[in-house]
């Protein structure tokens, strides 16, 4: 499946990702998911496409940011549909390993 | 054309001032003043009010070793004690002059505990360390930024003290603070990963369930200290809201039903804490909360945090080790203190479980 849009993160969003909801505070996973993800997401469904998120130049990934985007996305779409049409690029694979895995299992054990 | 009642009036004043001004009683106070503006190091929050002139202003000396993780109930009891009387309306001094120890965790429980108090509306006096090597400490720290003193001290730019009023996630603060933490120390990007997610979370949590009644409701501080000559680096965030256990939701019913009844002590509820069992009391997306307490915990066990603590409630928590204390005293408020060392043995690994 080809990559028909993509997000880096660092420039496109910020380097400092915030909480979870858009009332906590700036840059929440809130604020990207319905600004950046979702939308480039529904597209690249629809174009039968992927998304490329590039993770890199940030400063870090709290769990809230994750869960509050990532996971609520795979809440909403289904983990196989969200990992069948999103990319992760990172020299942090340990970056990556994390967010695949909020995707995998957005709910607590 | 003027008029001569205004003149008449204005010229009397003048004169009972000029007199008042040259009674011996009013030159004494103007002395002392001068020689305490002098010694630079005296602050206060809240003016006085006239009832509060009559009344003796209690002189709290603090704990000889001025230090809240090693000395957590002394210091609490000190706190407590000057919080009684404020409430009562007798004006305190909280007197550190002649500690013999003092830790960064200490200054950021007294400047949180100190400007919580000022809406008694009694007036607070305080002073700095005799040693000037504390001295040095205390006054560089930032602390005064949040009180009133004749004489200002400009915090030393490897610090970070911040007092967060608008109960908010400041994404700016934590990489300013990681930043900070950064410059004094050799860090992977792992590490910084792991320290600013730490900050995130602490701040988040604090706006969630800091306060029972209200989301945003309780302030935070954060305080971050380079101490250069030991090489190590000191952060201690704190909230004054109501503590965890007091806040969180059990799961299990029967202890649900025993914390309600005072049967269970919060100690017990430790290693639910730890691994994880303690949910959310928020119900909007409950599902997916709850994660922020175990990430800090997962965190803090990565050996470049020298130290990590936690104070909350009757408890205190050494989150590397899972040892925990009982304290004679209630914080009513989450702490955290963790410590880094800057430079990293060659064989110390990163990884997070």
């Amino acid at each position: 499946m080809k990559v028909t849009q993509s997000i880096d993160i660092a420039k496109e969003f910020s380097s400092k990702p915030g909480a979870r909801y858009k009332y906590e505070g700036d840059f929440s996973g809130q604020l990207f998911l319905e600004s950046l993800l979702l939308p480039k997401f529904d597209k690249a469904v629809q174009e039968g496409g992927k998304v490329l998120i590039i993770l890199d130049d940030v400063l870090g990934y709290p769990s809230s940011f994750i869960s509050g985007s990532f996971g609520k996305l795979s809440i909403d779409k289904g983990a196989d549909q969200v990992l069948k049409h999103l990319e992760f690029e990172s020299k942090n694979q340990m970056r990556i390993d994390k967010i695949i895995s909020e995707i995998q299992n957005p709910k607590k054990k | 054309m003027p008029n001569p009642n205004s003149a008449k009036t204005h010229i009397l004043r003048r004169q009972r001032s000029q007199h008042k001004k040259s009674t011996k009683n009013f030159k004494q106070r103007r002395k002392n003043r001068l020689k305490h503006w002098k010694r630079g190091n005296i602050f206060s929050l809240n003016r006085s009010s006239r009832k509060e002139r009559d009344l003796e202003t209690l002189n709290l000396v603090a704990p000889q070793h001025f230090k809240f993780i090693e000395n957590t109930d002394s210091v609490l009891t000190f706190i407590k004690t000057g919080k009684k009387a404020l409430m009562e309306g007798l004006p305190v001094r909280f007197d550190i002059s002649k500690i013999q120890s003092l830790s960064p965790d200490a200054i950021a429980i007294l400047i949180s505990h100190l400007t919580s108090f000022r809406s008694y509306g009694t007036t607070i006096y305080g002073n700095a360390p005799d040693d000037e090597e504390m001295k040095e400490l205390f006054t560089s720290s930032g602390f005064y930024n949040y009180v009133n003193s004749h004489k200002k001290f400009e915090p030393s730019d490897k610090n970070l003290m911040h007092k967060e009023s608008n109960f908010k996630v400041k994404p700016e603060i934590a990489e300013k603070a990681t930043m900070l933490i950064n410059s004094n120390g050799d860090y992977s990007e792992d590490n910084i990963e792991a320290i600013y997610s730490i900050f995130i979370e602490m701040m988040s949590n604090t706006h969630h369930h800091a306060s029972l009644n209200k989301f945003g409701n309780s302030k935070w501080v954060i305080y971050v200290y380079n101490d250069t000559k030991n090489e190590i680096t000191s952060v201690s965030f704190l909230d004054l809201g109501v503590g965890i256990f007091k806040s969180v939701v059990m799961k299990n019913y029967l202890k649900k039903i025993a914390i309600k009844f005072p049967l269970v002590r919060n100690i017990i509820l430790v290693d639910d804490l730890l691994s994880g069992k303690i949910g959310s009391r928020i119900d909007v997306d409950n599902e997916i909360r709850g994660k922020g307490i175990p990430q800090i915990i997962s965190y803090s066990k990565l050996p470049f945090f020298k130290k990590f603590y936690l104070i909350t409630n009757e408890v205190k928590i050494n989150l590397k080790t899972g040892e925990k204390d009982e304290l004679r005293n209630n914080f009513g408020g989450t702490f955290y203190y963790f410590e880094l060392c800057s430079k990293l043995k060659n064989n110390e690994s990163n990884t997070v479980n």
